[in-house]
């Protein structure tokens, strides 16, 4: 099992170090603000670079996050984990980043992106056949190929947010956010067995070609 | 669904459920039940070695850690920068800080700007006035007429065909409901003075009793003779 890094995981000190700091920001404490900045920076910024997938628009929507908390820091009501509430902001401003980004670019989304030519079969299980670095790599690789809801449920999950925290974040039902993860899954799973499947062949070609050279 | 009061969990529901058993989010009561799944089903332990594969390569971000110092400063000069134009917003009056909300910073801008709304606004009031005009003397409006102190009160200037006998007189008196004093200007026009808030209802209904007798021509609110009366 992963170590825990859940933000909701018993770790009541820090949610209500959260809460006192949230209340001097609302009262424009430039010190509570700071601590706040550096305590979420690194993880945010964490959970939007997989989102926007460019480092210094990454960094760019973080600033962005923290600056609508200072704002809004008054009008936080407390219904939610003040982490939730900055991941919820932060969330919500990469999507407007990835979309504006996608008017200019005209980028494909996410799902377009998916080229599976490998079997659909659940129980297939590639990583036995790679290094545990090579997984990573991989698994990295096919998180960025996920769309961009698929992704961002991901993400929260694997930074040890519950399936309830993640709907507050992005703001629909704790079923959808079930869902979403399962097809998530399923896609990752394809995306590896895919890039298996292409890694294989290029390995099988690599042979060929070692194995001709030797033989001229 | 995720069936909380039975004892175990279907197949489906701890596969569900497996990414939070394995980030530690669950609830305990509901982990364990995933857990006692686990333990013998071959499936979702390749699932959940799988996802613990997941969340490693997740953690294991080689993030370059920025300089928080100097990201934090550039930041909190944003900040100040926008607490000064807050206060500087609050400052300004209240015609200033509209214009800045609708974006017309410039007082060209502002020039037309101020026009298009006395323009909204005139528009605004010739509608309602139009509207009020236009109230069906039926409907449930009722406007009170109030004669303000010193000014001459409210009357009415009725013109017959032929000058009218003191029976028809008497007769439109009891036909108008009220007890009116006939004031004689010409032998075919006189002058009813009406009662202090007098309702706007009430001043046509009298009108409509009054014409509704041939020798009656005309009935006016007569307001050329107060302002008359009144210089």
């Amino acid at each position: 099992m992963v170590p825990s890094r859940n933000p909701s995981d018993g770790n009541v000190r820090a949610g209500s170090d959260d809460r006192i700091l949230i209340s001097a920001v609302a009262t424009k404490s430039e010190a509570a603000f700071e601590r706040l900045y550096k305590r979420y920076y690194q993880r945010v910024l964490q959970f939007v670079g997989r989102l926007v997938r460019d480092r210094r628009l990454a960094e760019e929507v973080v600033d962005d996050s923290m600056f609508a908390v200072w704002k809004s820091a008054g009008r936080f009501e407390g219904r939610s984990e003040v982490s939730t509430w900055i991941f919820g902001i932060a969330y919500r401003r990469a999507l407007k980043t990835l979309d504006s980004n996608r008017r200019h670019t005209a980028l494909e989304s996410g799902d377009d992106r998916i080229a599976v030519t490998a079997s659909d079969d659940p129980r297939s299980n590639p990583e036995q056949a790679v290094t545990a670095a090579e997984l990573r790599h991989q698994i990295d690789d096919g998180i960025d190929q996920l769309s961009d809801d698929h992704r961002a449920v991901m993400m929260l999950t694997a930074m040890g947010y519950s399936y309830l925290e993640i709907a507050t974040i992005v703001d629909c039902p704790a079923n959808t956010i079930k869902t979403r993860m399962f097809y998530a899954r399923k896609n990752l799973r394809k995306i590896l067995s895919s890039q298996m499947t292409l890694a294989m062949t290029n390995k099988r070609h690599e042979t060929i070609w070692s194995h001709r050279h030797r033989i001229s | 669904m995720v069936t909380q009061t039975s004892n175990q969990l279907s197949h489906e529901e701890a596969l569900e459920l497996l990414p939070w058993h394995v980030n530690s989010s669950l609830e305990r009561a509901l982990s364990e039940k995933v857990a006692r799944h686990v333990q013998h089903c071959s499936d979702c332990q390749q699932e959940s070695a799988f996802l613990t594969s997941t969340i490693v390569a997740v953690n294991s971000d080689e993030a370059v850690t920025p300089n928080l110092d100097s990201r934090f400063s550039s930041l909190i000069e944003r900040v100040r920068e926008h607490e000064q134009s807050a206060d500087g917003q609050s400052k300004r009056p209240i015609g200033q800080r509209v214009f800045a909300w609708l974006g017309l910073a410039q007082p060209r801008y502002q020039w037309a700007g101020a026009l298009a709304l006395g323009l909204v606004v005139g528009v605004a009031a010739i509608l309602v006035a139009l509207q009020s005009s236009n109230v069906d003397p039926d409907s449930r409006l009722i406007y009170e007429v109030h004669s303000s102190p010193g000014s001459a009160p409210l009357h009415l200037l009725v013109e017959f065909e032929q000058a009218p006998g003191e029976d028809l007189l008497a007769e439109l008196e009891r036909a108008a409901g009220q007890t009116i004093t006939w004031q004689k200007q010409t032998d075919t026009r006189y002058l009813i003075e009406l009662p202090d808030k007098t309702t706007v209802k009430t001043v046509a209904d009298i009108r409509s009793r009054l014409l509704s007798y041939d020798p009656v021509v005309e009935v006016v609110v007569d307001i050329a003779d107060d302002e008359a009366r009144s210089k």
